[in-house]
């Protein structure tokens, strides 16, 4: 005779899953990141029309087969505006992506790998840019260097410079106590080989997985600051832009705010999947 | 390395408090240089847009206004003088409107803060409940599904939700008002969209500190003493997830301060995030530093007082009087 | 005492899913425990001990399958045992649960009397406070805590490890079980305390005339205590009976293999006039050559925040003849690890110096990496200590790329040569270290060291990560390398068995200082520390006939 016993509701399952590392390919975040970066290079390619071509017989027509997302108040297929835009929004925030992992870099390895005073110093100037939002950094960046995308990339990525040098130092920290880093000095293996070999490839992982969150940030924060007027200027299209010139008539033509919006918010969701994908765990605060 | 002497519970508040100190000079520091050391003409820029259409103003005219601000003198000179009158509770005057700042801060101060603490009376709730509720039973599908709503809810744009919300509350059900909006109707919709991606932060750490308590071998072995399961999550499991929300939510309040820049702007309220995002436009540099040395403040605030907090949650933390384990 | 039982446990299977089909855990183990009676589950990691324990409380994974084919139970003193439906209703009132280590098992946030007046309150619906902390401080008492009034206010982070065990015993009892399940509840201990736990859980049985069922993974525990053994295997009962008979007659090979690989049965080594030698104190005199010697080391650390600095190492001396083995003993927290990264140059001391060949060590870059060729270290945490993403052939070669010897294809056949000689096959070379048992890990860490040719190997708890067959096999190794090579062996260990094996001189090291420091043979027989006397008696062992030494021994498969 054989009694199953029966398992209380409750029941977890104690020793599963590790949080965080997804081990699984995050296929369909893939495909539609590789769609954007297509939009990116080649925004024709995806586009069915010129996103200048003013169409005044058919202004703020809803969204039909012949026009995907439908028209603006000059007649513009949005559709073609927005594969266009992907290129002002995301390659202003891969600038600031660029920079924030340059400078970030520059910061967090020599504050983790040299210690003392160094770190002290480099450490204190993160604390600076933390005790602001983020958000108040970029405005004070654009209030002193002006509105512009330049500009913009340089003040979103400012934003994220506290993040990534905080995760370089850690990740050199935590691979340096490592026994295998020690047993490095032990056999007398110089510093600057034990960096280089034992220490960066393994801190690489951790970085990577942050940058793709903060990328994610800094879409949302390009088109944000873009939104309120800081960014690019009409009527080159953006993904802020749009959805603040769509505000005039979003009373009565939704598709002009909601649409564009609804792709930013895509991109963004895919950017973290990837991030999770890398090992990621944090959803920072705003 | 060396010795050091131990230290009493005041010593750390005053040392926390010195640091938050260095801390609001730098930033002081650093955004006066990053907002007057940089090219372009404030006063031109003011003139160009009081007497927007009049044709701008004489160079006698410039000369003057300049000398009132003090733009002339060298860069060093101004710093240190921004900055004595800074610690002397003088804030300046807005290049823009010609009145000293305080008065403009006080005019709007109000509002933003009726704005910001209702998103996070609306915020802190949702997320402790949208946790406890997702954590509750790991590996269930409830947990597989509600899991993913932070990353959802982040991934919005902020100013997007709230033109979304605009359309479907405003327009279509006409249960708010659109913008500006008196009281406590007006206050609903913009307080929801600033209080949502806030949430979406909350919620995630919350979560994965509740997933990662479970796993701890003290909540196996209560279980194993036959305490029901409700009774070890909620006393001893939430509560230790607790820690990192009290921390996490310290650091939010500057993200809803700032996220009212987006709010106000979208919803038309009068407020500090309005009024920064104007003052960024027209280059007012002495109301933006104003704003920067104020959120740094609260900030700075707002993380002492969670820094205080936390011994009292865990007594981990707190100071042991002598070094000895029983 | 009479032999009624209190739990019959019979046919437990227990498969967790897996990809593409499921994984056994446990098939079909049966177990009775008789009232008063000590049953030891004892098994190596992965045995399947720890499921077991787990759905006798019905705390398996819900993902998991379960099946008995009777689980009884008998609650009440003389009545016979009942069926058991829900294994969930059994905790608590009649089964206790002692985990595994103390230092996790209290919700770090609730004083002591919180957790009893959780416990009194969920069991007997007790609410007030003062009855609460009346029985709680009883509770306390029974179980041999001191001053059991002060520990009502304290937080479990405020007590040490024997303390919080008590703690959590008196914590198992309050819902006055018949059974206490006890999983591996000394193995995180030092050895005096684990005695003194050990004899509290005789004690209950006798007072209560309270079952235990004993999980661990220490036969020499099990045999001590225990008067049942179950042996357990990849999940299966190997073998099971009355605790003489099996250590005694062990009928299954691998319940042999364990009984000859105690670790206080390890054999003595054969040592070369070992009784000839000098004091070891003397720098000079007979004997080999001093190597590595180190005068009066001091080293402290900042403490934590609001404490001053703790002085890990205070003043110690040691010598290190060439070919010859020392051993530093000490529990946790003695500053054997300190010492150790001292001795090695991974960190520099406050006070003393390091002597090289009577030299001193200079502390320079050239003089550090001059010195690393002739003293090696063998980390504790052996798979740690080699860089995953690297092949194993270019770990060994490393220190000799570092120092710049021979060329590429040179270092990488002396890799190969190395494997060989700590007797792995050479195509390991090609291989990445993820895959290395635990033994295989420290073999590759030990090739490591070798490769620079060093005088001097210091082995930081060379064994004691790994399972007893095969700890005997590596200190075999040791013991063989060190007669072909000639090389001194410093170990670092908390392990007496493996002292008894190994070492020719013996340091005993208590908070930082020596205690006691001299020949193996003279300690072990006479010691004249009373602290190294307590240290020797707590250790569990077998009293057995003695078993010839490695070398006159065929080697173990």
């Amino acid at each position: 005779m054989t009694a199953t016993l029966p398992a209380p509701a409750h029941d977890r399952p104690a020793r599963r899953a590790r949080r965080g590392t997804r081990t699984g390919v995050p296929w369909l975040a893939l495909a539609v990141l590789l769609a954007f970066a297509l939009a990116v290079a080649w925004p024709g390619a995806l586009a069915p029309q010129d996103p200048f071509a003013e169409n005044i017989a058919q202004r703020l027509s809803p969204p039909s087969t012949a026009h995907l997302f439908g028209t603006d108040e000059l007649g513009r297929d949005l559709f073609s505006r927005v594969v266009h835009g992907a290129r002002a929004s995301l390659l202003t925030a891969l600038g600031a992506l660029g920079f924030a992992i340059g400078l970030g870099l520059l910061i967090g390895l020599p504050a983790g790998y040299l210690g003392g005073a160094t770190d002290r110093v480099l450490m204190a100037a993160v604390d600076v840019l933390l005790a602001l939002p983020s958000l108040l950094i970029s405005l004070i960046v654009v209030s002193g260097l002006g509105t512009g995308r330049a500009n913009l990339a340089l003040a979103v990525g400012l934003a994220s410079v506290p993040a990534l040098a905080r995760v370089t130092r850690a990740e050199v920290l935590r691979i340096s106590t490592q026994p295998f880093v020690e047993a490095a000095h032990g056999y007398g293996l110089s510093r600057p080989r034990i960096l280089l070999r034992h220490v960066l490839p393994h801190s690489r992982g951790p970085i990577l997985a942050l940058a793709a969150l903060e990328l994610a940030t800094m879409v949302l924060s390009v088109s944000a600051l873009s939104f309120l007027g800081y960014g690019a200027q009409p009527p080159d299209p953006e993904w802020g832009t749009l959805i603040a010139a769509g505000r005039s008539y979003f009373a009565t033509s939704w598709w002009l705010t909601a649409l564009p919006g609804a792709v930013l918010a895509v991109v963004v969701l895919a950017l973290h999947r990837a991030g999770r994908a890398l090992g990621a765990t944090e959803v920072r605060p705003v | 390395m060396n010795t050091r002497p131990p230290r009493s519970a005041a010593a750390h508040v005053l040392r926390r408090c010195a640091h938050f100190a260095v801390v609001l000079f730098a930033v002081y520091t650093v955004s006066f240089f990053l907002l007057y050391a940089l090219p372009g003409d404030p006063v031109a820029l003011m003139l160009e847009r009081r007497s927007a259409g009049a044709g701008g103003g004489t160079p006698e005219q410039l000369a003057a206004l300049r000398a009132r601000y003090g733009l002339d003198d060298p860069l060093p000179q101004r710093y240190l003088s921004t900055l004595g009158a800074l610690l002397t509770g003088d804030l300046g005057t807005s290049f823009q409107s010609g009145r000293p700042v305080p008065e403009l801060l006080a005019a709007v101060a109000p509002g933003t803060l009726a704005l910001a603490g209702a998103a996070l009376v609306l915020a802190v709730p949702f997320s402790l409940a949208l946790a406890l509720l997702t954590s509750h039973r790991p590996g269930s599908p409830a947990h597989r599904i509600l899991v993913n709503v932070p990353a959802l809810l982040a991934a919005v744009p902020a100013f997007w939700l709230a033109l979304l919300l605009v359309q479907v509350f405003s327009f279509g059900l006409g249960w708010f008002p659109s913008a500006g909006g008196e009281g406590l109707p007006g206050l609903v919709l913009p307080a929801v969209s600033l209080a949502l991606p806030v949430s979406a932060a909350l919620t995630a750490v919350l979560v994965r500190g509740l997933d990662d308590v479970q796993r701890a071998g003290f909540v196996a072995l209560l279980r194993a003493r036959g305490l029901p399961w409700r009774r070890v999550y909620l006393a001893h499991v939430a509560r230790n997830a607790l820690l990192p929300f009290v921390t996490l939510t310290g650091l939010t309040v500057g993200g809803v301060l700032a996220g009212t820049v987006i709010t106000e702007t979208v919803f038309a309220r009068a407020g500090l995030g309005r009024l920064l995002a104007s003052s960024v436009e027209t280059q007012d540099a002495p109301v933006v530093l104003a704003i920067a040395v104020l959120a740094a403040l609260v900030f700075a605030a707002v993380n002492l007082l969670t820094d205080l907090l936390l011994p009292l949650l865990d007594p981990r933390l707190r100071h042991r009087t002598d070094g000895a384990r029983a | 005492m009479s032999a009624e039982t209190v739990l019959r446990l019979d046919g437990l299977t227990v498969r967790h899913p897996a990809r593409g089909g499921e994984v056994t855990a446990v098939e079909d183990i049966s177990l009775t425990v008789p009232a008063g009676r000590c049953v030891a589950l004892v098994g190596e990691s992965g045995s399947g001990k720890s499921t077991t324990l787990n759905a006798l409380l019905g705390l398996t994974p819900a993902t998991a399958r379960t099946r008995v084919r009777r689980l009884e139970f008998a609650d009440a003193p003389g009545g016979a045992p009942r069926p058991v439906t829900d294994p969930a209703a059994l905790r608590g009132r009649s089964v206790g649960l002692v985990p595994q280590d103390p230092a996790r098992a209290l919700d770090p946030l609730v004083r002591i009397e919180g957790h009893f007046a959780e416990l009194y309150r969920h069991f007997t619906g007790l609410k007030d406070r003062a009855e609460a902390r009346r029985r709680t401080v009883a509770a306390l008492a029974a179980v041999g805590v001191d001053r059991p009034e002060a520990r009502l206010r304290q937080y479990p982070h405020e007590l040490s490890g024997g303390l919080l065990q008590r703690v959590l015993v008196a914590l198992a009892l309050t819902g006055e079980p018949r059974l206490l399940l006890a999983d591996e509840p000394t193995s995180n201990l030092d050895v005096t305390v684990q005695r003194r736990v050990l004899d509290l859980f005789d004690a209950l049985r006798a007072e209560r005339g309270l079952a235990l069922l004993l999980v661990t993974h220490d036969l020499a525990v099990a045999s001590q205590r225990a008067d049942e053994l179950i042996v357990l295997r990849g999940g299966r009962v190997v073998e099971s009976g009355p605790t003489d008979r099996v250590i005694g007659a062990p009928r299954h090979p691998y319940t042999r293999q364990l009984v000859t690989s105690l670790p206080g049965r390890l054999p003595r080594t054969a040592r070369p006039a070992a009784g000839t030698d000098a004091a070891p104190a003397a720098g000079t005199g007979d004997g080999p050559p001093v190597v590595l010697a180190a005068r009066g080391l001091a080293k402290s650390y900042p403490g934590a925040r609001g404490s001053g600095p703790v002085a890990a190492v205070r003043g110690v001396d040691l010598t290190l003849r060439r070919g010859r083995t020392l051993a530093v003993v000490g529990e946790s927290g003695a500053g054997k690890t300190t010492l150790l990264r001292l001795l090695t140059g991974l960190e520099r001391p406050d006070a003393g110096t390091v002597l090289l060949d009577g030299t001193p060590v200079g502390t320079g870059r050239r003089a550090r990496v001059a010195f690393t060729r002739r003293v090696q270290l063998v980390h504790q945490n052996p798979a740690g200590s080699l860089n995953p993403a690297l092949t194993i052939g270019r770990i060994i070669a490393e220190p000799l790329a570092a120092h710049r010897i021979g060329t590429a294809r040179h270092r990488a056949e002396r890799a190969r040569a190395l494997l060989e000689a700590v007797g792995l096959p050479a195509g390991f070379a090609a291989q990445r270290p993820a895959r290395l048992s635990g033994g295989q890990a420290q073999r590759v860490a030990i090739a490591r060291a070798l490769a620079l040719d060093p005088e001097v190997l210091v082995l930081d708890e060379p064994v004691s990560a790994l399972d007893q067959a095969v700890q005997l096999a590596l200190l075999e190794l040791l013991d063989g390398l060190q007669r072909r090579l000639g090389i001194a062996l410093l170990l670092v260990t908390h392990d007496l068995g493996v002292v008894r094996a190994t070492a020719d001189e013996v340091l005993v090291l208590h908070r930082g200082r020596t205690e006691e420091a001299g020949l193996a043979d003279a300690l072990f027989t006479a010691p004249a520390s009373p602290y190294t006397r307590a240290l020797l008696d707590a250790v569990p062992a077998l009293r057995l006939p003695v078993t010839p030494p490695f070398h006159e021994r065929t080697p173990s498969s």
